[in-house]
């Protein structure tokens, strides 16, 4: 597909935003996942318009579309997942404000350009019916304790969706700071340390009129445009990952002696790196040949991005794990970032529903 | 965690040994007391993972993740009370006296539990096995007396198996591989000894051990025609510990570089003369790698059997997510595997009784020699007796002739074969798992995620499967075209 070039140039400078903020440190947030690590990494990146990425720009945004979001996530993955898994979730969330009415998108977007508050979006999906809301004054009361979400311990915001209490879709956005909304407690998931996943409790939570996105028809539409978008942002966190790890056994390869030759001449050696390289070429045309299909803003909502993410999430890990492999017991080794990708790329092979799961639900 | 157990694997109430392997049924006929003991391991083993293991071996994997260092001592006493530090040590000579089999199946126990902490108390073998390779009746003597007074006082007594460098790991574990590296440790002839320098990395124990068994070739031109194979004790001078790995899993396990700077090591302490240390190691994989399959087999059965039971409890829009069709299959395919393995991995097990050292147990003299009591089988007397030439040379030579070269070569062929399935089906099970149990199941507390860490480096040691597949090929076919 042809990329429009002021895209390239974006991604080149999130590279290099990406190297030099956190490539290095990748590793010690890993082990060490203090909130601030990311807050002040945010605030930096406003610097390069990252988290406005999505925003019109009538709204002082830049107004780039998802193909952008997927391909400076891939930049940022390829040098932590973790980090690029905060703006995919984020994305996600502001994903669904472009259709609210005008001052709901003046007062949200500005939450996020603005300069005041982290403006830090997240998203919220309650396909267990976990939550439940009644009616109060002209907005509503919401409880009860979300499933699994990430950038819950970063969001202001969250776009929520689920049913009302006649069972019809809403979508509303939820202040994470108003009162009676807390954090449930931390699972420590595998990877994406730096992005804890926590539920969203709430408790008698007030949401304003205002605060509801649209109405039930088009709530539906848009948790499934919004659940297709998390998919391929997924996919090409996953893709920057095993891109990483694909090189970086290419490189190992080259220079480890073993066996009387650099490990690259052993014919396995190269089939695993050829299989690498395989995948990754076929899950990257599997994720742009979407966007292909579905140019613009994500026109129709279709189960094909589950699809997507499945194949290239599943393609990340085997990559990532023939990576280790290759790497001998150095790849074992935290220092070497690869098993640490390797835990990643599990969380991302069952974020937003497991690989199997959403194979069969794509059926159905 | 509060979960309604189904009464199944680690939690079933009764051994399941030939349940689980019925084929087993037509051995115990001929010999009771053979099947009858692995039962007994088993159920040793399996009360030991479920109080002593289970309970703790997520609070040890965290606090080794932030110290690396940290080393569960509480755990490892428990260990040692029940003898399972010295289980194959001959009952009389204060251990257990547990045949190949009976091994087997209390490793698949542990090891279902946490691999990692299994570790700590079963790695240790390795100094037995290293000194039963030549078996100079001296030296084997001196090390079961080691092992069993440790025992006796609670007291850690560890060994180490080094060869692994920096720069040669495959190198180490193939001759023709072998042939071709290079070393950067060296064992250089002074007077009354050697003096070995280099670095040894991803060592097993290297942190805690109080000897450490290593090959170091005399000639660094000639590496596999040089290779000899040293005991060396670790508080000998210039022997120290470099960093303690930081690692992906197996964290409970100390993985440690270790240094060697002009370590002096009298020649009695050298164990296999130079040209000989490429035996040595091959001698000692052609037992470990079988049981690092089975104990490989054991993290995918501790993975499966964790994911059974949530699948069981959680529940989803459409009942209980073990109702789910596609969750069936996943599981009854991954059972399949994991009774195939297995059935290989208790096959090898039996096979080591019946061809390999564990035969010498079964021989008239060794049968002869138990019978005294063991008073004087630990008398220092005796052991004097044994440690002459002509004891030490009878020795070899009788362990020699049970365990021949043919023996080897077909040890080599299925414990290859049997490490590169164990390990892979641990690797493609724990994280299939994780596809069923979805983010939730991932959590922490279930312990599944661990068992996922865990698996991996069992694909990497003990020889990467890429050497291990290598040699199965060599053995099976790669004579022959
Ligand atoms: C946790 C842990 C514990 C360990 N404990 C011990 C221990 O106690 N004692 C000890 O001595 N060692 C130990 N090791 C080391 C282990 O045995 C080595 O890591 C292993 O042998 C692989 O060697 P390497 O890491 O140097 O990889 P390399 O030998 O460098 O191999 C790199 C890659 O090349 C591949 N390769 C090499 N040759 C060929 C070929 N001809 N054809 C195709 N592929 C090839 C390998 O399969 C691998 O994928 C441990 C390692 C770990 C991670």
């Amino acid at each position: 597909m042809s990329i429009p070039k002021e895209y390239f140039e974006v991604v080149r400078e999130t590279g290099k935003f990406a190297k030099r903020e956190f490539g290095e440190h990748a590793l010690d947030w890993d082990l060490n996942p203090d909130p601030s690590h990311i807050t002040s990494l945010w605030i930096k990146s406003l610097g390069l318009d990252l988290p406005v990425l999505t925003i019109p720009e009538e709204f002082s945004g830049v107004g780039y579309g998802p193909v952008c979001q997927a391909l400076v996530v891939d930049a940022m993955a390829s040098r932590c997942p973790g980090v690029a898994s905060v703006f995919v979730h984020h994305f996600a969330g502001l994903f669904p404000v472009q259709f609210a009415n005008k001052d709901q998108q003046t007062e949200l977007w500005g939450a996020a350009t603005g300069k005041a508050g982290r403006g830090i979006a997240g998203v919220v999906f309650d396909h267990d019916g976990a939550l439940s809301i009644k009616p109060s004054g002209n907005g509503f009361i919401l409880n009860g304790t979300s499933s699994l979400t990430a950038n819950a311990q970063y969001a202001d915001w969250a776009s929520v969706f689920t049913s009302d209490q006649k069972g019809n879709p809403i979508c509303f956005v939820v202040d994470n700071r108003s009162p009676g909304v807390s954090l449930g407690p931390n699972p420590e998931l595998p990877g994406l340390k730096i992005n804890p996943f926590h539920s969203l409790v709430f408790k008698d939570v007030a949401v304003p009129a205002h605060a509801i996105l649209c109405n039930p028809e088009k709530s539906a539409q848009l948790m499934e445009q919004t659940r297709d978008l998390l998919h391929v942002l997924t996919a090409a966190t996953a893709l920057g990952a095993a891109r990483t790890a694909y090189e970086k056994a290419l490189a190992y390869a080259r220079e480890r002696y073993q066996f009387g030759k650099m490990i690259i001449e052993h014919q396995e050696i190269r089939r695993m790196i050829g299989a690498m390289r395989m995948k990754l070429d076929a899950a990257t045309a599997n994720l742009y040949e979407y966007f292909e299909e579905n140019p613009g803003p994500l026109s129709r909502a279709d189960r094909k991005a589950s699809l997507v993410k499945a194949f290239c999430t599943d393609a990340a890990f085997d990559i990532i794990v023939d990576a280790i492999q290759v790497h001998g017991g150095y790849g074992y080794m935290h220092e070497q970032g690869l098993e640490k990708l390797m835990r990643d790329a599990k969380v991302l092979q069952v974020l937003g529903g497991s690989n199997p799961q959403l194979l069969v639900e794509a059926m159905e | 965690m509060d979960f309604l157990q189904p009464p199944y694997g680690l939690f079933a109430p009764d051994v399941d040994l030939v349940v689980n392997l019925p084929a087993l049924g037509k051995l115990r006929e001929k010999f009771p007391s053979y099947i009858f003991r692995a039962e007994k391991a088993q159920a040793m083993a399996r009360k030991f993972a479920i109080n002593h293991i289970l309970p703790r071996s997520l609070e040890t994997d965290k606090k080794c993740s932030q110290d690396p260092t940290y080393f569960d001592w509480d755990l490892w006493h428990a260990a040692n009370r029940a003898k399972f530090t010295v289980a194959c040590l001959p009952e009389k000579l204060g251990g257990l006296g547990w045949s190949a089999l009976d091994n087997a199946a209390a490793l698949e126990e542990f090891t279902s539990a946490c691999m990692a902490s299994t570790a700590n108390f079963v790695f240790n073998v390795f100094g037995l096995l290293g000194s039963m390779v030549e078996c100079k009746t001296g030296i084997v003597l001196d090390m079961v007396k080691k092992m069993a007074k440790a025992q006796q006082e609670d007291k850690p007594l560890f060994y180490s198996w080094a060869i692994t460098e920096p720069g040669a790991g495959t190198d180490m574990e193939d001759a023709c591989a072998m042939q071709t590296m290079r070393p950067s440790c060296h064992a250089q002839r002074v007077p009354g000894g050697y003096s070995l320098s280099g670095v040894k990395c991803f060592i097993t124990n290297g942190s805690m051990a109080h000897y450490v068994i290593v090959n170091m070739p005399t000639d660094q031109e000639r590496p596999l025609e040089t290779m000899a194979t040293f005991h060396v004790p670790t508080n000998a001078k210039g022997f120290f510990v470099g960093r303690v790995e930081r690692k992906c899993g197996q964290k409970a396990s100390q993985t440690a570089e270790i240094f060697f700077d002009k370590v002096f090591v009298p020649e009695k302490e050298m164990w296999e003369p130079p040209g000989k240390g490429f035996d040595h190691t091959r001698e000692i994989l052609s037992i470990t790698r079988g049981l690092v399959g089975i104990s490989a087999m054991g993290i995918a059965r501790g993975a499966l059997e964790r994911c059974i039971r949530y699948a069981a409890n959680k529940k989803t829009a459409n009942g209980r997510l073990i109702d789910q069709d596609w969750v069936r299959f996943a599981i009854a395919d991954m059972l399949k595997d994991l009774h195939m393995v297995r059935a290989a991995g208790y096959n090898f097990a039996i096979a080591l009784d019946t061809f390999h050292v564990w035969k010498i147990f079964d021989t008239a003299v060794v049968k002869g020699a138990t019978l005294l009591p063991g008073k004087i089988l630990m008398a220092d007397s005796l052991a004097a007796l044994a440690n002459n030439q002509l004891a030490n040379e009878a020795g070899t030579r009788f362990k020699k002739k049970i365990v021949t070269n043919e023996v080897l070569d077909s040890f080599v062929k299925h414990g290859s074969a049997l490490k590169a399935a164990g390990s892979d089906l641990a690797m493609k099970v724990s994280s299939r798992v994780l596809d069923i149990v979805g983010l939730d199941g991932m959590a922490r507390e279930f312990g599944m995620e661990k068992c996922f860490r865990d698996a991996k480096v069992t694909q990497i040691y003990e020889g990467s499967n890429q050497a291990n597949l290598w040699d199965f090929f060599h053995e099976e076919v790669g004579r022959l075209v």
